[in-house]
């Protein structure tokens, strides 16, 4: 324990986790610059740094992209990021109504409870699901697997399309060397092709530089902001009394929904909206500048962080598109993740977690401070961010290997990521396929060596068959209730 | 924008066309950074030994130059290693890669092995060491052998397939005529530990640092595959003693270019073997469980036609119980289209417009996506120099967005300049990332 908090308060760590939190909370707020762009442009340059600090540096830039998000959502109406959508239905009414301050400071203050909420679980629940997944075997860990690929599937808007997204995003992950067996396939003579297409440059060009290319298409928006002012904006112990029930719900919510694999902080903010304005007494004044509705968006998608890192610590398994990004992260810096992570390396898990809590921290005093300047930056002009951006994808994607193929497929990605978006393609399933297939193959490959082929495994151990079950249901069940009520 | 920036902007250039310029022909080796590819990624075994070997030979001052690491990983080492191959023979480029260089192309990783190459150097030998379950019944390895040759397959064996310890059951298993394991992918040292002490197989190899480190999570070793006992565990005996003639360890190998010049080769071999000696090098290998070796010339000749002729006795077993997933996967997203397409039809929506789909781009962004792509290219045909063309990259680029409105062509010319040579900077001298161009 002494160890992790020596190292969590030392002067440098304390300095990254403010960095990061202060880079995420800037790129949070302004419209068309995400998290994911920011820790996939991000993690070339950590390269040269320490494994823990290079994580609890991207860590923190999860948290404070997720929050900085509220401010634009608020003053400007533009959501910074997908995760504060909900936050603009009710923050920017009441910004107009003359309240800013009060608005922000509900945004803020219900941030910041999210954040410890999912963080109180993810400190309680990580170490214990590790030790469970510990014992896990190469069927069990493929089944899981399989459980998490239809998940995601099921939160698409059409399951179809969500399945069909999963199932390219793996065929994506094929070329190379087989996880396996390490037999080269699918790489059509191009001896570039032998390591298969990498996370990172997969991810600069799906989020990246798609939305560079979205940034351009279209007009440059012109946007009513509300003047600032910092009246209100400290939430009082009545408020806490008040909102309380629904804070901790909402918290729960996003908690639950971003620990589920390849659904993170959009889908947490929405779930917990609705559930919020379902149980209020006053339903009505949703979307008119209701503070509860601020409270939820905002408790949920904070909460969605911690969430979504409890699958990751303790087992490897990518709770969102973020995570998916941190895993790669993690294997780049020689932090193998897997539930092993957890008894090899305790003390990076849990400075890991740490660093999570004192960024939700550094997030709130952050926030207050830089309110004001922070709404001026979404109103940088397209033609400063777009050049910048693409540079800073070139040089991250040719970073990761030192090799001009990978910037080559970044390219090539940015162009299906466009078509993707273009036919309303999901793309958070074919980057949970993507990364989840090589742990899904390997694990597959594991097991069928071991017992000369057979799949009767899957069925006859119990965990396995559990979770095979599970994700049959869940691949079903909408099917069957769509016949039901033809 | 006041003239101390400007005059930053421009000092920051010339430093770096200075530092360009020093890229001259040189009469005397090394004049200029040479660069040492680690086929794998930074902070594993290999990576910090390269590391640790170049700050001896930076601190003994060996070298006139500084020598550079650069990770260039995947595909077991050979796409770094390809890179090497390739590259000019100046005494510039340099690789190191252990015996997986071996195993690649006898596995068919690799259409090359090590006559590819100029051996320059071995250096530190990793003993290898096979262990089992520490509840396991098996004691010995005459009894392993034993068991595996009644029961062929019933033993199954965690390796990391056409990799070195996947070799090294292999030779393992030669030992005794009948015998044969069943070989289990299982990638890194953490994962072989892990399915043995899971259950999920019976025996595997590891290196004598992982098998100290997880010794107490459950692990027996049953022979040391060296010709003497470790020191580590001297309780433990080797596989001659147990008469089994196997040896199996890995060795840091350091490579050059076909063709590269004697005399460098030399030099680079003096340099590797000085560092060697020193101190803390003794030090990090002790801590590290390396034996202090180094092998130049005809010795680094010997033992890598030794090992070659071990590795070339045993062949590998084609899997034949994987299903080809790649064709599974195809015909999954091929029913799947059919579904959605079928669906599709069934409730088409007349708002759909069919031309608008494929209509991805408008003009602007079209024509950034295209300069974009000749930014790539002609970074990766090296025409012009890294921050040159990135600087006119950003200010065209930005200045067509802005529709060549004045107002914004000198900030772009500022933040053009700034940015190129300010990422030069970075990423050239901070975190020594070989730029293209």
């Amino acid at each position: 324990m002494m160890p992790i908090l020596e190292y969590l308060f030392s002067p440098w760590t304390l300095l990254l986790i403010a960095l990061g939190t202060w880079l995420g909370i800037v790129v949070g707020a302004i419209p068309g610059l995400t998290g994911a762009m920011l820790i996939a442009l991000s993690l070339p340059l950590t390269f040269a740094m320490e494994g823990t600090d290079a994580m609890v540096l991207l860590i923190a830039m999860y948290v404070g992209s997720v929050s900085g998000g509220l401010i634009t959502a608020t003053l400007l109406r533009m959501p910074g990021t997908p995760a504060s959508i909900m936050t603009t239905l009710d923050g920017y009414p009441m910004a107009v109504g003359g309240k800013p301050g009060r608005a922000l400071g509900l945004g803020i203050g219900a941030s910041g409870v999210g954040g410890l909420v999912s963080w109180i679980f993810l400190a309680l629940v990580a170490g214990p699901i590790a030790s469970v997944a510990h014992h896990l075997g190469p069927y069990d860990f493929f089944a899981l697997v399989m459980m998490a690929m239809a998940l995601i599937a099921l939160v698409s808007d059409s399951m179809i399309m969500g399945l069909l997204s999963g199932a390219c995003g793996i065929l994506f992950a094929m070329p190379g060397a087989s996880p396996a067996t390490g037999d080269i396939r699918l790489t059509f003579g191009f001896m570039e092709m032998n390591d298969g297409f990498k996370l990172l440059p997969v991810m600069i060009g799906l989020y990246a530089m798609g939305e560079v290319v979205i940034m351009l298409q279209g007009k440059e928006k012109k946007t009513a902001a509300v003047a600032m002012n910092r009246r209100g904006m400290m939430m009082s112990l009545a408020d806490w009394r008040r909102h309380g029930v629904n804070l901790l719900r909402s918290s729960l919510i996003g908690t639950w929904i971003g620990a589920l694999p390849g659904i993170g902080a959009n889908v947490g903010s929405v779930a917990a909206y609705t559930v919020a304005k379902k149980s209020s007494r006053t339903p009505e004044q949703f979307g008119k500048g209701s503070e509860e509705g601020i409270i939820a968006s905002e408790a949920a998608n904070n909460a969605s962080v911690g969430g979504a890192l409890i699958p990751l610590l303790a087992m490897g398994i990518p709770g969102s598109v973020i995570d998916a990004i941190l895993l790669g992260a993690m294997v780049i810096h020689g932090l193998q993740p897997g539930p092993l992570l957890m008894v090899q390396n305790p003390e990076a898990v849990w400075s890991l977690g740490g660093a999570m809590l004192l960024a939700n921290v550094m997030m709130i005093g952050l926030m207050v401070m830089s309110v004001g300047w922070l709404s001026n930056l979404a109103k940088i002009p397209r033609h400063y961010m777009a050049p910048a951006i693409m540079v800073f994808c070139v040089i991250g994607s040719y970073g990761l290997a030192n090799r001009m193929f990978d910037v080559w497929v970044m390219l090539a990605f940015g162009l299906i990521g466009l078509a993707m978006r273009r036919i309303k393609f999901p793309l958070a399933p074919f980057i949970i396929g993507f990364v989840l297939w090589p742990v899904a193959e390997e694990n597959l490959g594991a097991g069928l060596m071991s017992n000369d082929g057979s799949l009767w495994p899957l069925f006859t151990r119990p965990i396995a068959c559990t979770m095979i079950v599970i994700s049959m249901l869940m691949v079903l069940f909408p099917v069957l209730k769509k016949l039901k009520n033809k | 924008m006041n003239s101390r920036f400007i005059a930053c902007v421009l000092g920051m250039m010339l430093a770096c066309l200075s530092a360009c310029s020093e890229k001259r022909v040189d009469t005397q080796w090394p004049s200029r950074p040479i660069k040492v590819i680690v086929p794998f990624a930074a902070g594993g075994g290999s990576d910090t030994f390269a590391r640790q070997l170049i700050r001896e030979i930076e601190n003994e001052a060996l070298l006139d130059q500084p020598l550079v690491v650069i990770n260039v990983g995947g595909a077991g080492g050979s796409i770094g290693s390809r890179r090497v191959k390739n590259a000019r023979p100046d005494g510039y480029t340099m690789l190191m890669l252990h015996e997986g260089i071996l195993t690649a192309q006898y596995a068919g990783r690799a259409p090359y092995g090590p006559d590819a190459f100029e051996a320059v150097a071995g250096t530190g030998r990793i003993d290898m060491v096979l262990a089992v379950k520490d509840d396991s019944r098996i004691t010995d390895l005459k009894q392993l052998m034993d068991q595996s040759a009644a029961e062929p397959r019933s033993l199954s064996f965690a390796a990391n397939i056409g990799a070195p310890s996947h070799f090294g059951g292999l030779m393992l298993e030669k030992a005794q005529p009948g015998s044969m394991f069943k070989f289990v992918q299982f990638g890194g040292g953490a994962d072989r530990f892990a399915a043995i002490a899971g259950g999920h197989v019976d025996l595997s190899i590891f290196s004598v640092e992982e098998f100290l480190r997880y010794r107490e999570g459950g692990l027996r070793a049953v022979a040391v595959f060296a010709s003497q006992r470790h020191p580590a565990i001297p309780q433990i005996p080797t596989a001659k003693e147990q008469a089994y003639e196997v040896t199996s360890s890995s060795m840091h190998f350091w490579w050059m270019p076909k063709g590269t010049p004697d005399e460098i080769q030399k030099l680079m071999a003096d340099a590797i073997e000085k560092a060697m000696g020193s101190e803390s090098m003794k030090k990090f290998m002790a801590d590290s469980w390396t034996e202090p070796v180094v092998l130049r010339g005809e010795n680094l000749q010997r033992e890598l036609d030794e090992r070659e002729v071990n590795i070339s006795k045993v062949s590998l077993r084609q899997i034949e119980v994987l299903p080809n997933f790649p064709m599974w996967i195809g015909g999954i997203i091929a029913i799947l289209i059919a579904i959605a397409l079928s669906g599709h039809f069934k409730n088409r929506q007349p708002d759909v417009e069919a031309e608008k789909v494929f209509a991805v781009f408008n003009r602007l962004s079209l024509t950034c996506y295209l300069m974009t792509g000749l930014y790539v290219l002609v970074l990766s045909m090296a025409w012009l120099s890294y921050p040159l063309v990135t600087a006119i990259y950003i200010f065209v680029m930005g200045s067509l967005i802005a529709s060549w409105r004045r107002s914004a062509m000198v900030p772009l010319f500022l933040m053009s300049l700034l940015m190129a040579f300010g990422l030069f900077y970075i990423f050239t001298n901070v975190l020594v990332v070989d730029l293209p161009g």
